[in-house]
């Protein structure tokens, strides 16, 4: 019979494997003007394959792609990072919220966040994402309009289990005031639910974002991998077989949103949160 | 004579004219086999559906399907179409000779009331501002049209390559063309007629029109694949399931040429685009805009060679500053544009743009900052060309920033002369608008990009639509290059010429300069290689 | 009140939400698009507007309603709902109905295949790799699904085409049909034409469904009534087939159909690679030119279907698992 032990270990073991990978990427898009080899905005010969001097040569306007991939991380690590912490601070704040006042509120945050979850993602971002300007900070806005309400439901489940808890009951009966109450409290208790929360969060704003920017609705001043799959695709890359170019973005982001999967995984529920 | 010789000499006969008619079959087996039963063509341009409000079904009606009074031969002389023959006096009443023995697609005959019918119908239900100048239309006789305009226009016959004229007894009794999509809606005049539409497949079909007065084109069938983007359409073209391909005002993009190149079964023409294919629009209603020494820095600041090398892949031209591309009519050589930085920053700061604030950028006269915004599409291409650009800029001191608009914005922008400046290409079509040679881009009765307030340059423009002679139209487009040059409204930032490939099973495709590869010339002389 | 009553009120309380919820998405499909910059009668006419025919763009506007103030456009809006008239495309000059109709089938012809063969490969190898846990196999499969499920769908859609249909030459390029064909042979062709696309999205859709089932299976799997089920001396493989997929399969079905959103959206890519005629071209186009009758009426459409799919789904949880809608057992 196996154990509940090794199920912890192998939980641990993907954690530590995902926040490996997730200290290697924030080094290298801090470190990019360190580690990448040329200015990723210098112009040469366009559509160069890989040799010593481009390891994976360059793109139309002959800028070094491997520079170009390096400094694109901090583009995506930053968009998810900002996507999630909004939708996450927003879901959060409104499930604990609905929560623990219960009553009109709940049932508001609650119906509301049901109505976004039943509206197809993808095409609704495109909508929005069109009506905005195509800015780095709108597909921010865009991505969390969307992806507050898993966070919501699953920190208004938390807090309606601790409330029921004889700490906050006597909390409560000892006059405490909500605030204090609801962050020394109930927040502390939650915050399990709420990183991990936080990891797919940022796990599904990077795909999301990669898929807006492959169809042409990302930031094409703000390169981000997404973005270089896209220039790729329609600057001919594809046609002339150039997998250096739109292989590596993808790999990149296939690997980042693996590694804050692997964080925010728990072993008994597995929720969809990433839309493509 | 004995019986064996008579039999002999009857056995050659017949022998002899065995041979002869096998030798004929032969010829006659040879002459079948120079038709081409099916012509397969993919483009990239989508048709929706087939009424007269299409735009890309439109460019098979004027390609194909149907006639205009006169047409473009592959040189960009006006031949007769279904006019035979026209005369003007005053480029104001124009009286045009028709053709006696065109039949439309189901059999009836065309005559000048068909014709009248269609440039009074189709400007009241589908509008256009090229009809405006129309005063009237008569039509005395079955094969005579008169058409009296309400201003002379030398370049009217431009205008009349844009009518789709259709049957009048079919369209007499519809009330909105723009939903009429049955089969009829399709019938034309022209050598092929339509087949059917398969949206599903992305295909039409088109027909040689047997009664086609012209005589028959030797290509039987016409099939457009459409794709919705050129990658799976050069997959095709490469797999050898498409002849060729058409993009309506444009070749393919260089970046599949290398491939092109290494296919054996492919060749390629190259088409000189009589369009500008990309530049730098200025709002002279702006400062420091409006000063023409600014403009000039800034035709000095852009490296021509290396956004040839970016954006040409080799197949353009550095452009001159006269605007018009060289082989279009009536060109002549203008100073050609170079780059110099140096020279650029040096007539900037005559501007009195300097850097005030010691951040490395110019500011205003007044000492505020400066940020001159490009205007550009959001396509990858425009994008790509507007990072270079400002790159250009920053070298010289100014801190250019781009502003990336998706279609719809874009054009509102430039519609409401919200810009600094604005990165567009001109079309071949385009160059020909108002009085030809980019004045409808120009002027700013028209288009007016760069918002010109010089009443000179209307005056020019003016002189230009009421040209009566050739010499006259020659002088007054050559006035207008060297306009072009010395103010600098738009710098163009390189000449091309389209890449247009097809496959080397046939050959005889002949370029036109409005409709490409899609010309008379090619139907009626296209053949197995 | 009856344990048949609270089902009924629970049912009316849902209904009554989506009800609610397909209002307030009907409002937000006509506030939306007129939130929107641009103006779609200066995309109809083209270069040529550019001269700015103020006649023209007057008579469109009255044409297509656009004259009228907003709160009367709501209403116009509201009533031809009713009659399930969607309105007409500036653009594409046809109906709006008329166009998601002809293009509906291609959607759902992509989606609900994809639906399928993703369950069933998700049922069947999640339940191998729960089964299996920790084994090699497991290992393998469980990798393998995860990297498909951070994989960007337009990355493992342009592989599969470049692959199969460029290089090996196998599927076609993109399109529907090639043309030409009717009967059986026109119903082969579209299949030949749809397989990629249906690999794609089922990989796609099955990747989550996969690592839910595993994780479900391999924690049933523990349970009691398992190790009282080994007591009666039933074989593995019974067990696994019989008690174990019958737990995971209520909240399997239902999850499918929840799934059914999500993969109306990893359509619209694959049709865009793919070259597919489908609602997710129309949409992007649409949004693209904009196209406000249009956006508005896919939009409508998708909602509708992911709503009725949504609602399928709790219904079945419900009636498949009667601890859900009333107190008790």
């Amino acid at each position: 019979m196996k154990s509940p032990a090794s199920d912890i270990f192998a939980i641990s073991y993907m954690r530590l494997a995902g926040l490996f990978m997730i200290v290697l990427f924030l080094a290298l898009a801090i470190f990019a003007p360190l580690v990448a080899p040329h200015d990723p905005w210098k112009t040469e010969k366009p559509y160069l394959s890989p040799s010593g001097e481009h390891p994976l040569g360059t793109n139309d306007i002959g800028q070094d792609i491997l520079s170009e991939l390096i400094y694109a991380t901090r583009v995506s690590l930053s968009i998810g990072f900002l996507a999630g912490f909004l939708s996450v601070f927003v879901g959060a704040s409104l499930g604990m919220l609905a929560g623990y006042y219960r009553g009109a509120v709940e049932e508001v945050v609650m119906a509301v966040s049901d109505m976004v979850l039943l509206i197809p993602g993808l095409p609704f971002m495109i909508i929005l994402a069109a009506y905005l300007s195509p800015s780095m900070y709108n597909i921010v806005l865009v991505v969390s309009l969307l992806w507050w309400c898993p966070t919501a439901r699953v920190v208004h489940s938390r807090v309606l289990q601790l409330r029921e808890m004889p700490f906050v009951e006597a909390a409560i009966s000892l006059g405490s005031r909500d605030s204090y109450i609801i962050v020394h409290h109930i927040l502390i208790n939650s915050k399990e639910i709420i990183y991990a929360k936080l990891a797919l969060s940022v796990a599904s704003a990077m795909a999301t974002e990669a898929s807006l920017s492959f169809l042409g609705l990302g930031d094409p001043l703000s390169i981000s991998w997404g973005e270089m799959i896209h220039f790729s695709f329609s600057r001919g890359g594809f046609a002339n077989d150039m997998w250096w170019w739109y292989l590596p973005p993808g790999i990149m982001i296939c690997a980042s949103v693996l590694s804050f999967v692997m964080i925010g995984m728990e072993p008994e529920r597995m929720h969809k949160t990433v839309e493509l | 004579m004995n019986k064996e010789i008579r039999i002999l000499l009857a056995a050659s006969f017949i022998f002899s004219v065995l041979i002869c008619a096998v030798a004929i079959a032969q010829s006659a087996t040879i002459d079948s086999s120079s038709v081409i039963d099916k012509l397969v063509i993919g483009t990239t341009d989508q048709v929706e559906d087939i009424n007269v409000n299409d735009g890309i079904f439109n460019t098979y009606r004027e390609a194909f399907l149907t006639k205009s009074l006169i047409r473009v031969d592959p040189s960009g002389d006006f031949v007769p179409s279904l006019a035979e023959s026209w005369e003007t006096d005053d480029a104001q009443k124009w009286v045009f000779h028709l053709v006696k023995n065109a039949t439309w697609h189901d059999g009836q005959p065309v005559t000048a009331e068909d014709i009248k019918f269609s440039l009074e119908y189709l400007p009241e239900k589908l509008g256009g501002s090229n009809w405006n100048i129309i005063k009237e239309v008569d039509a005395p006789d079955e094969s005579t049209l008169i058409i009296t305009l309400n201003s002379p226009d030398s370049n009217f016959l431009t205008n009349l390559l844009m009518l789709r004229t259709v049957p009048k007894h079919v369209f007499d009794s519809v009330e909105d063309p723009k939903r009429f999509n049955d089969p009829a809606s399709a019938i034309g005049c022209g050598p092929y007629k339509f087949l059917d539409f398969d949206p599903e497949a992305g295909l039409i079909r088109f027909q040689a029109y047997d009664s086609y007065f012209e005589g028959q084109p030797s290509v039987k069938e016409i099939d457009i694949r459409m794709f919705k983007n050129q990658e799976a359409m050069m997959m095709a073209l490469q797999k050898g399931e498409l002849d060729t391909v058409y993009i309506y005002s444009g070749g393919i993009s260089y970046y599949y040429v290398p491939d092109l190149l290494e296919n054996n079964d492919l060749e390629y023409i190259l088409i000189k685009n009589s369009g500008v294919p990309a530049a730098i629009w200025a709002n002279q209603n702006r400062t420091p805009f409006d000063d023409v020494r600014f403009r000039e820095a800034m035709s000095y600041a852009m490296n021509y060679e290396e956004l040839q090398n970016l954006f040409t892949a080799g197949y353009g031209r550095k452009p001159n500053a006269g605007f018009i591309p060289n082989g279009s009519l009536n060109y002549i050589e203008t100073m050609p544009l170079t780059y110099n930085a140096s020279l650029a920053s040096s007539i900037l700061n005559e501007t009195g743009l300097l850097d005030a604030d010691g951040d490395g950028m110019r500011n205003l006269a007044d000492g505020s900052e400066f940020h001159p915004e490009i205007l550009v599409r959001s396509d990858s291409d425009s994008v790509r060309l507007g990072e270079m650009l400002k790159k250009y800029m920053n070298a010289v001191g100014l801190d250019a920033q781009i502003d990336v608009a998706d279609s719809s914005g874009f054009w509102d922008a430039v519609d409401g002369k919200d810009y600094d400046l604005f990165v567009s290409r001109t079309t071949p079509w385009g160059m020909m608008m108002e009085a030809g040679y980019a004045t409808g881009y120009m002027d700013s009765r028209s288009n007016g990009w760069p918002a010109i307030n010089d009443a000179g340059f209307t005056e020019l423009v003016d002189d230009l639509l009421a040209s009566s002679s050739k010499d006259e139209t020659a002088k007054l487009a050559q006035a207008v290059q060297e306009y072009y040059a010395s103010e600098l409204p738009a710098i163009p930032l390189y000449w091309n010429d389209y890449v247009q490939p097809y496959n080397k099973k046939y050959e005889g495709y002949v370029v036109n300069p409005i409709h490409g590869i899609l010309s008379y010339e090619t139907f009626f002389g296209l053949h197995p290689a | 009140m009856t344990i048949k009553g609270e089902r009924q009120t629970h049912i009316f309380r849902k209904l009554m939400r989506y009800g609610f919820t397909l209002f307030l998405i009907l409002s937000l499909n006509f506030a939306l698009p007129r939130m929107m910059p641009g103006d779609p009668i200066a995309n109809l006419l083209g270069e040529q507007a550019r001269r700015n025919d103020p006649q023209t763009i007057e008579l469109l506007k009255a044409e297509y309603g656009l004259d009228v103030p907003v709160h009367i456009q709501y209403f116009r809006y509201l009533k031809s709902l009713t009659r399930l008239e969607l309105g007409y495309s500036i653009h594409k000059n046809s109906s709006v109905a008329g166009l998601i109709a002809a293009r509906l089938r291609w959607t759902l012809l992509l989606v609900f295949p994809s639906v399928v063969i993703g369950s069933i490969l998700a049922l069947l190898l999640g339940s191998l790799a729960g089964f299996k846990s920790r084994s090699p196999t497991d290992y393998v499969l469980t990798a393998l699904f995860l990297i498909l499920y951070t994989c960007p769908t337009f990355l493992l859609a342009m592989l599969l085409l470049s692959i199969f249909s460029f290089h090996l030459g196998l599927f076609p390029l993109g399109n529907l049909t090639t043309g030409g064909t009717t009967g059986l042979k026109y119903v082969l062709d579209i299949a030949w034409h749809l397989i990629l696309p249906v690999i794609s999205l089922s990989l796609l859709g099955a990747s989550y469904k996969f690592l839910v089932v595993r994780n479900s299976v391999s924690q049933i799997f523990d349970k009691q009534f398992v190790v009282a089920a080994r007591a009666k001396g039933l074989t593995e493989r019974r067990i696994l087939m019989v008690h174990v997929i019958r737990n995971v399969l209520p909240p399997f079905i239902s999850m499918a159909a929840l799934s059914f959103g999500f993969m109306v959206s990893g359509a619209l890519i694959v049709e865009i690679v793919f070259s597919l005629n489908g609602m997710g071209t129309l949409i992007y186009d649409a949004v693209m030119a904009r196209d406000y009758p249009v956006m508005q009426g896919c939009f409508l459409i998708l909602t509708v279907f992911v709503l009725a799919a949504n609602l399928a789904a709790d219904i079945l949880y419900s009636v498949a698992d009667p601890r859900i809608g009333g107190k008790g057992t």
